[in-house]
């Protein structure tokens, strides 16, 4: 089988209109064809903000060409849409206007939603930003809302901040996600300074901020007649969104959303931004102006949103005052255009050049006369405006041409301009626009629209009539029968007319049906195919939309893609040996045939990369006996592969990064025979099912083999941390990141000690920063958001606590809230003991009661020192559940913190180092189980039991994955 | 992580979703579960993004004033590689140095370098500005410099002087000065201040390969102030100045139309006592939306000395060079008066490059009574300027004169104007 290409993603999984190649075997259309809204989207955890920089992208998408372009042999269509060709709702778009017209209220009020900053009570300036990027001042109103104040140039007054608004209201109109803008005007002395307010000096560096910075930032910036400020406030504390995340690029996808399928340059709604950009001459739209949030608005998951966010420079705007002419016509760097410019002299000059602009207040450099639709031209060369196609043009000009003269003035009029003549020429201009980008862009396609089966006949909508000659158009239709599952369409016979012919009226309900469109006397492959579903007595339904063009050809999906992420070839002959049975047995359960090595490359990053690191751990440990003789390699133990569990978020760390593996008869014996293992307390926590440890001795890294009771089975995973206490605690030793190779420095640990590993993921992904691998601190995060559990007062040392869970509780709060350490060792018992790791190697040693206390006082030290001082316990730890469904828990009240249950008198014992050895009879021990919010916390075990009618600490335990 | 990397993370990572997602015929029966199944295959693979270091390096470049420092031709605060600044002819110069404009509350801005050339020259320099003041109307700044410039032409004195006579000096000079002035209008158009400062010279014999030394070929009375050792000046003046350009580099519209006058007392011999006053208009005119301009430039600078004083040398008004009249050699002509003409024709060819015509013409004279515009010395040529946003980083002129073809590479716009 050929690997794909990107987009053949989203072929496969439907949403283009465009035949599937036979290589496929999804069928053309599904049942709930079209959709029009994305499923409810999957949740999406902690992701990560990170920033762009405007300076490298400018450099990056002018002498570079950044994320999938169309190749030489074909198009890509476009994604993110549904099979007719529309956008679908979620969170890139909302089809709006075009859709369901919307209102002149509807219209004016735009993206806003009555949140403008209160005009009653003073506005606290909390920063101000005179330089660098995006200058303005962020306040907060009465209601404690935060805003974006974005002020004009005073030598351009109106020119910026209508030119925000307006084109923020047509972009919403249209569907695109944009933030809030309300034109605001105020007196100066409505602005007074917050306490701790800063100013990013033009170092960059942040000072408190004072009355005389504002009044330096504010005389830059225009004033009105009557001597106000004049601002937009964009809102930047909406309730429904939870995190910045920084922009979204124009290419590939974020990493971490589950729902950011289609690349970015294949996206419609991004690839139909051209011609909506070109109208309203957006000419600085780019990644960096774009915005990416984490939207939680308890309605639907949490997932990502992402928003079109500056606008500064569109209509006669430019960054700072007027456009300058060449913005829009000209890119950052056209080699042609250069060249011409060059050879002309200065006398050879382009209409654009020449076009006049009136001096009318507030408008800026923006006109119609010059505008020419395909020559328009953004600063940077984006992806996906590289990558348009003809429908996707025809797609952003429907989408312009939906708006009637009248509903662009009413747009307009949301720019507040104070001179009327500046509303009127910013209107006409975007209607003389927005003709020129009908005209051009409905010639290119046949400009139908609004399919649907009417009075037993194909109609539709022409877009041409109202744009010139296509009004003149003839078009004819010839039907053709879909077979669904392969794509082939077959011509019917006497079936060329717009009436649906008697066989489509006869066919089964769920049949389809294509109908394909012509002008005539044009080009026979300008065309559009429609695809028809039938229904009952005729109640037929448009489901499709495929539309054709001179020289339209499809890229083989089935091209090849670079080769050099293959790794199963680069893996020893016994890893492969071992993983082609579990590779064909997992594909044949599929109901697949694949070869072990596609297998493999299907695999995920972590999977491959935990198969890889385990295996060849395990091939490069040797075994000796007491005396010396050879026993064979790790390797040797392991009969076949059940399963490579690589990085699953949520999940414990003790099922990720492992591989499950029966073993060969008698690999226990060896195991125990084996001095280069040794036997550690048994897993009764964690690794359930598999309660044996064997530990590799040395330093770190080493493996461990959790063994299933009857010998059988095993998982095996490589610990990269030092287990020793008590940095074990915050060194990722008790995460997940433990195990995964590629976290931090895992892989060089590896191949200090197992010669030979390859790193063969980092020329693809990188690293990842130490501890990223495990499950996300998702709790940590909310935690500032939950209720704390409440505390009672502080108990006096030496007060009896009738309770365990109070005791416990007495315990904690003392350590990690109140820092008061010994008064809480008042609690640990007179004889404590420990089984912990003390030293470099793996061995857990037991530790009597001298070396338990001092043990544990580190560990609390160690603790404080790494935890901000937390408000009260909720805040700094929260409970494990430990994954045996089978243990019975306590219930308490302190169950969000930690949680409580007996322990069998071997488990006691364990605590100790004393596997087998059952501790004084008749005594009851508890457990207590609980993590710190922090994303490289393990799970610390405490043991609690009754010492002479008190609650006493009597061990602890950090549980290894 | 570079943008080709993530371009290629992201298509193996669809792709490997692809792979693994290839669903069996009878897989899904709705496209909600086809695509529900992308993204749980998806989920499967995320993968935290991450910022670059290069991102945080160049975002960091930004707000420490990358912008404003290419406008105000002084760079971003913090260390600083440095290219050009220093006098004409010694080379190409380069340096580091360091700024820094937040001290004191953002009260004090200072910036210091240190550059040199591969011929022995070398400067260092240091600047302060009072920016508390700017912020209202005045402003006021201190500038202090030593600079050791071992090539400095000469080739005597008055028009007539020849190319043949070419010979070299060394001058160093360690200056100090302070300016202090106020704007007149609301709009900052107009603005005048004092200078005041004190300037000590030396000279002694040029190093200039295959060049006789200005001391050996010239008497005192012929290259006045040459030879003569160390010379200690006060000086002082005032100015006054309508400046209404877009930008002071790579102007495309406004103009700048300004005096300044100047008082040098020589401390110990009284013998170069003498007053400068200079002259200068400069004025774009736009058309085709700027992206041609038509810049004009008219020079004067005219000097007094005292009964018997001289003007020296290093003082007097020139003209020959990159800054004027581009196709003779540098400092081709010294006296003590100059006037000077120039106009270029620009155009845009892209954001980062304008074009030009120019044609230059001037001469120096000895005495006020010739000051006209007869028996200029006239050159033309062809020019490229290199911009960063609005202003003129870097600049190459190919001119032709009488004295032949000179082709300018230089890290400065044309046409300015130090007050």
């Amino acid at each position: 089988m050929k690997e794909r290409r990107p987009w053949q993603l989203w072929l496969m999984v439907g949403l283009l209109t465009v035949p599937v190649s036979s290589a496929a075997q999804a069928p053309r259309f599904y049942p709930d064809d079209p959709m029009s809204s994305e499923p409810s989207p999957y949740p999406t955890y902690a992701p990560e903000a990170r920033a762009l920089s405007e300076i490298l992208e400018l450099v990056g998408n002018t002498v570079g060409t950044p994320g999938e372009r169309q190749p030489h042999d074909g198009v890509i269509p476009a994604g993110g849409v549904n099979t007719l060709g529309e956008v679908l709702d979620g969170p890139w778009f909302v089809n709006r206007h075009a859709t369901r017209r919307l209102s002149r209220e509807e219209l004016i009020r735009g993206p806003t939603t009555g949140q403008a900053p209160m005009e009653s009570g003073a506005w606290q300036v909390l920063m101000v930003k005179p330089y660098g990027f995006r200058p303005g001042m962020l306040i907060g109103d009465s209601r404690r809302q935060l805003y974006l104040l974005l002020f004009d140039n005073a030598s351009s007054p109106e020119v910026s901040t209508a030119a925000q608004v307006i084109s923020s209201h047509i972009l919403h109109a249209i569907g695109y996600h944009v933030p809030e803008c309300y034109i605001v005007t105020f007196p100066r002395k409505r602005l007074v300074l917050a306490e701790g307010a800063e100013i990013v000096s033009s170092a960059g560096n942040k000072r408190a901020l004072t009355e005389q910075d504002v009044d330096a930032f504010l005389h830059q910036v225009a004033r009105t007649a009557s001597g106000q400020l004049r601002a937009v406030a964009i809102h930047a504390s909406p309730a429904d969104v939870s995190g910045v995340l920084g922009p979204y690029q124009m290419y590939a996808t974020r990493s971490d959303d589950p729902n950011d399928l289609v690349p970015h340059e294949h996206r419609r709604d991004l690839r139909g931004l051209f011609v909506i950009a070109s109208w309203i001459d957006l000419a600085s739209v780019r990644a960096i102006s774009t915005m990416d949030v984490l939207i939680d608005d308890g309605i639907v998951p949490p997932h990502i949103g992402h928003y079109l966010l500056e606008f500064w420079s569109s209509l006669g705007a430019g960054s700072g005052g007027p456009k300058r002419a060449w913005d829009g016509n000209d890119p950052l760097f056209d080699a042609g255009a250069a060249l011409k410019n060059l050879v002309g002299f200065g006398v050879w000059s382009p209409a654009w050049m020449r076009a006049r602009y009136p001096t009318i207040r507030g408008v800026g450099r923006f006109e119609s006369e010059t505008f020419d639709p395909p020559r328009w031209a953004s600063i940077e060369r984006l992806a996906p405006f590289e990558n348009r196609l003809p429908d996707d043009d025809f797609w952003g000009a429907k989408l312009v041409t939906s708006f009637t003269d009248d509903d662009i003035r009413a747009l307009v009029s949301a720019g507040q301009y104070t001179d009327p003549a500046a509303a009127d020429w910013i209107a006409r201009s975007l209607i003389a626009r927005r003709d020129k980008i009908g005209r051009h862009y409905f010639a290119k396609v046949l400009p139908l629209d609004g399919f649907r089966i009417q009075d037993g006949r194909l109609a539709f909508d022409d877009l041409g009539t109202r744009y010139g000659p296509a009004s003149t158009r003839t078009y004819t239709a010839h039907w053709l029968r879909l077979v669904n599952d392969t794509g082939a369409l077959i011509p019917l016979q006497a079936a060329d007319s717009f009436q649906v012919p008697s066989e489509v009226d006869r066919a089964d309900l769920g049949s389809y049906y294509g109908v394909r469109i012509q002008a005539v006397g044009e080009d026979s492959e300008r065309s559009v195919t429609v695809y028809v579903r039938t229904g009952n007595v005729g109640r037929h339904e448009v489901v499709g939309v495929d539309r054709g063009w001179p020289g339209k050809v499809l890229a083989d999906p089935n091209r090849d893609i670079p080769a050099n992420i293959t790794r199963f070839t680069g893996l020893a002959a016994e890893q492969q040996r071992l993983y082609e049975p579990y590779a064909i047995a997992n594909a044949e359960s599929r109901g697949r045939q694949m070869r072990p090595a596609e297998h493999f490359e299907a695999q995920t990053i972590s999977e491959r990369t935990t198969y890889d690191a385990v295996t060849h751990a395990l091939l490069h440990s040797r075994l000796t006996d007491q005396q010396g003789a050879s026993l064979g390699r790790a390797f040797d133990l392991v009969a076949t592969l059940e399963r490579v569990a690589g990085q699953y978020y949520g999940r414990g760390g003790d099922q990720q990064f492992r591989l499950y593996v029966t073993l060969k008869p008698g690999a226990l014996d060896t195991l125990e025979r084996a001095v280069e293992f040794f036997r550690g307390p048994d897993n009764s926590v964690y690794h359930v099912g598999y309660p044996y440890d064997f530990r590799q001795t040395g330093r770190v890294p080493n493996m461990q083999f959790s063994v299933s009771e009857d010998g059988a089975k095993a998982d095996i995973d490589v610990d990269y941390r030092s287990s020793r206490m008590p940095s074990a605690l915050f060194n990722g030793h008790l995460s997940a990141a433990n195990s995964d190779v590629r976290a931090g420095d895992n892989v060089v640990r590896h191949s200090n000690r197992w010669a030979g590993m390859t790193a063969w993921w980092r020329s693809i992904f990188g690293d990842l920063p130490s501890g990223q691998a495990g499950p996300r601190d998702t709790l940590a995060e909310a935690a500032a958001a939950e209720v704390p559990t409440p505390l009672p007062p502080d108990r006096p040392p030496g007060s009896t606590i009738e309770r365990l869970e109070d005791a416990v509780q007495e315990f904690l709060t003392d350590w990690l809230v109140r820092h008061k350490i010994d008064e809480a060792l008042t609690l640990l018992s007179d004889r404590p003991s420990a089984c912990i790791n003390v030293d470099d190697d793996a061995k857990y040693e037991s530790l009597d009661a001298h070396g338990t206390r001092a043990a544990l006082r580190d560990a609390m030290r160690l603790a404080i020192h790494k935890i901000e001082k937390p408000l009260n316990l909720t805040e700094a730890i929260e409970a494990v559940q430990p994954p045996n469904p089978d243990r019975q828990l306590m219930a308490h009240a302190f169950q969000r913190e930690f949680s409580m249950g007996e322990l069998s008198q071997a488990e006691a014992a364990e605590y100790s180092c004393e596997h087998s050895r059952v501790q004084e009879t008749g005594r009851m021990y508890y457990g207590v189980l609980f993590r710190f919010k922090r994303s490289d916390s393990g799970v610390l075990g405490l043991m609690w039991t009754k010492e002479a009618n008190s609650w006493k600490l009597v061990s602890f335990q950090i549980f290894d994955f | 992580m570079s943008r080709r990397r993530v371009s290629r993370l992201a298509r193996i990572a669809v792709t490997l979703a692809c792979l693994n997602l290839v669903p069996a015929a009878d897989a899904q029966s709705t496209r909600a579960e086809e695509i529900d199944m992308a993204r749980r295959d998806k989920q499967a693979r995320l993968w935290p993004e991450r910022e670059s270091p290069l991102v945080r390096q160049a975002n960091d470049l930004i707000e420490r004033g990358f912008r404003e420092g290419i406008e105000d031709g002084y760079g971003a605060n913090g260390l600083q590689f440095v290219l050009g600044g220093m006098r004409s002819g010694q080379g190409m110069s380069f340096g580091g140095g360091y700024r820094k404009t937040d001290v004191w509350g953002e009260r004090i801005g200072v910036r210091t370098t240190g550059r040199m050339t591969v011929n022995g020259a070398y400067m260092v320099d240091a600047r302060v500005t009072l920016q508390g003041l700017e912020f209202g109307r005045s402003f006021f700044n201190i500038y202090t410099k030593y600079e050791k410039s071992p090539r400095m032409d000469f080739y005597g004195l008055g028009p007539q002087s020849r190319l043949d006579d070419r010979s070299s000096y060394l001058l160093e000079d360690l200056s100090a000065d302070t300016q202090f002035g106020v704007t007149l209008s609301t709009s900052n158009h107009w603005r005048t201040g004092l200078t005041v400062g004190y300037v000590s010279t030396d000279t002694g014999p040029g190093h200039r390969p295959n060049v006789p030394s200005t001391i050996d070929e010239f008497t005192p009375l012929e290259a006045p102030g040459i030879g003569v050792g160390q010379i200690d000046f006060i000086r002082g003046g005032g100015f006054l100045v309508f400046d209404n350009r877009d930008t002071p580099s790579g102007t495309r519209h406004g103009g700048v139309y300004g005096v300044r006058w100047r008082k040098y007392d020589d401390l110990a011999h009284g013998l170069f006592d003498f007053s400068q006053t200079e002259f200068e208009v400069q004025h774009y005119l736009p058309y085709f939306n700027e992206t041609r301009v038509i810049a004009f430039r008219a020079a004067t600078t005219l000097s007094y000395q005292d009964e018997g004083g001289l003007v020296p040398v290093f003082f007097m008004p020139t003209l020959g060079g990159n800054d004027d009249l581009r196709g003779f050699e540098r400092y081709r002509y010294y006296d003590n008066h100059s006037v000077f003409f120039s106009v270029e024709h620009r155009w845009y060819v892209f954001r980062g490059l304008d074009m030009a015509v120019f044609a230059d013409a001037g001469k120096v004279i000895p005495r006020k009574a010739s000051l006209n515009v007869s028996d200029l010395k006239a050159s033309g040529g062809v020019g490229f300027r290199t911009r960063l946003r609005d202003a003129v980083v870097m600049r190459t002129d190919f001119a032709w004169g009488p004295d032949g073809f000179r082709a300018m590479w230089t890290f400065s716009d044309i046409f300015k104007i130090d007050y």
